[in-house]
């Protein structure tokens, strides 16, 4: 993916009167469904990247679209003035009255954790009842304090948790550092739905400090992963000509 | 009494510093904040009439995981 427009302020600071949607491509039939929509590059078939702004009912482009923000626009700046005039068309949408940002499975949102570099965050309850009311207490956080700061997912069932060390059998709300792979992780906080805001931002803040960021560039860390046997299976088949993602060569640094 | 003036002078000190490093540290991760999931982030643009900036990208390179 393309982080050198999206993690400009500009364009961080622009987005924030859009919603902002990252999937993850092949990890959905449906959702691959519907990117096809959207996108479809020379190939015919759902690439491994897709880039647009759409309407907010999803079924209108409002620009181009296309593999990433690097086709669309000549930088950031360009990038960030396009969406500020779209956002002036929408001067009348509400508040977005935010949910808890979960990702599809532990194990997909452990990967994406480990893609940003960031900490993951875990609702863990046999109880829809329990799990509604841990995800409230964070969903506020996500999306003020630690905005775009850390990923977040929620587990019915500790079998989706092995790959975590050092969990306690009663916790709720789960702290992880993953590994730079994101197969495992490491239980940096875990807290149970009795938390208080105090102890839940503590704990937040806690991750932010000790969470260990990757250090390997990305030659190093593809050699490294190939080497050690850890690939990734797709939820559907890669229909990418380029068979799964740029050389690490052709990837740009944010 | 001095010396206790003084601990209590550290310790704000020490905690004057790490807040102020969690600020700087929150600052620099400062990012996009996404839903993951395409019914989510609908349910969110519809509810609140805002457009969508769309992303999707493989979470693996080459097959190996831990990289866009």
């Amino acid at each position: 993916m393309d982080e050198s427009f999206l993690s400009k302020a500009k364009v961080i600071k622009a987005a924030e009167a859009f919603v902002c949607v990252r999937l993850a491509t092949y990890e959905s039939a449906e959702e691959a469904q519907f990117l096809k929509t959207v996108f479809i590059g020379r190939s015919g078939q759902l690439e491994n990247t897709v880039f647009c702004i759409l309407s907010p009912d999803g079924q209108r482009r409002l620009i181009r679209a296309g593999r990433s923000p690097l086709q669309m626009f000549s930088g950031p700046d360009q990038m960030a003035a396009t969406m500020n005039r779209i956002a002036a068309n929408y001067s009348g949408a509400r508040q977005i009255k935010h949910s808890y940002p979960a990702l599809a499975t532990v194990r997909l949102a452990l990967n994406v954790a480990a893609c940003d570099q960031q900490p993951l965050v875990i609702v863990r309850s046999s109880s829809e009842d329990e799990r509604q009311q841990c995800k409230s207490k964070l969903t506020k956080y996500a999306w003020s304090d630690f905005r775009g700061q850390f990923t977040f997912a929620e587990s019915k069932s500790d079998t989706e948790l092995a790959a975590l060390k050092g969990l306690n059998e009663q916790s709720n709300i789960i702290v992880v550092d993953p590994d730079p792979y994101g197969q495992t992780g490491v239980v940096l906080s875990q807290l149970d739905s009795s938390a208080t805001d105090d102890e839940i931002s503590d704990a937040l803040n806690l991750a932010l400090l000790t969470h260990q960021e990757r250090t390997s560039e990305a030659p190093v860390h593809i050699t490294n992963g190939r080497r050690r046997g850890i690939f990734w299976k797709t939820q559907i088949p890669v229909t990418d000509p380029g068979r799964g993602g740029p050389t690490p060569n052709e990837r740009r640094r944010p | 009494m001095k010396s206790r003036r003084f601990i209590i002078s550290v310790f704000l000190l020490v905690f004057c510093s790490a807040a102020a490093e969690v600020g700087a540290q929150r600052e620099l991760r400062r990012s996009i904040a996404w839903y993951g999931t395409w019914e989510s982030g609908l349910a969110a643009a519809k509810e609140s009439g805002r457009p969508i900036l769309l992303v999707s990208a493989a979470p693996h390179c080459h097959q190996v995981p831990g990289m866009w």
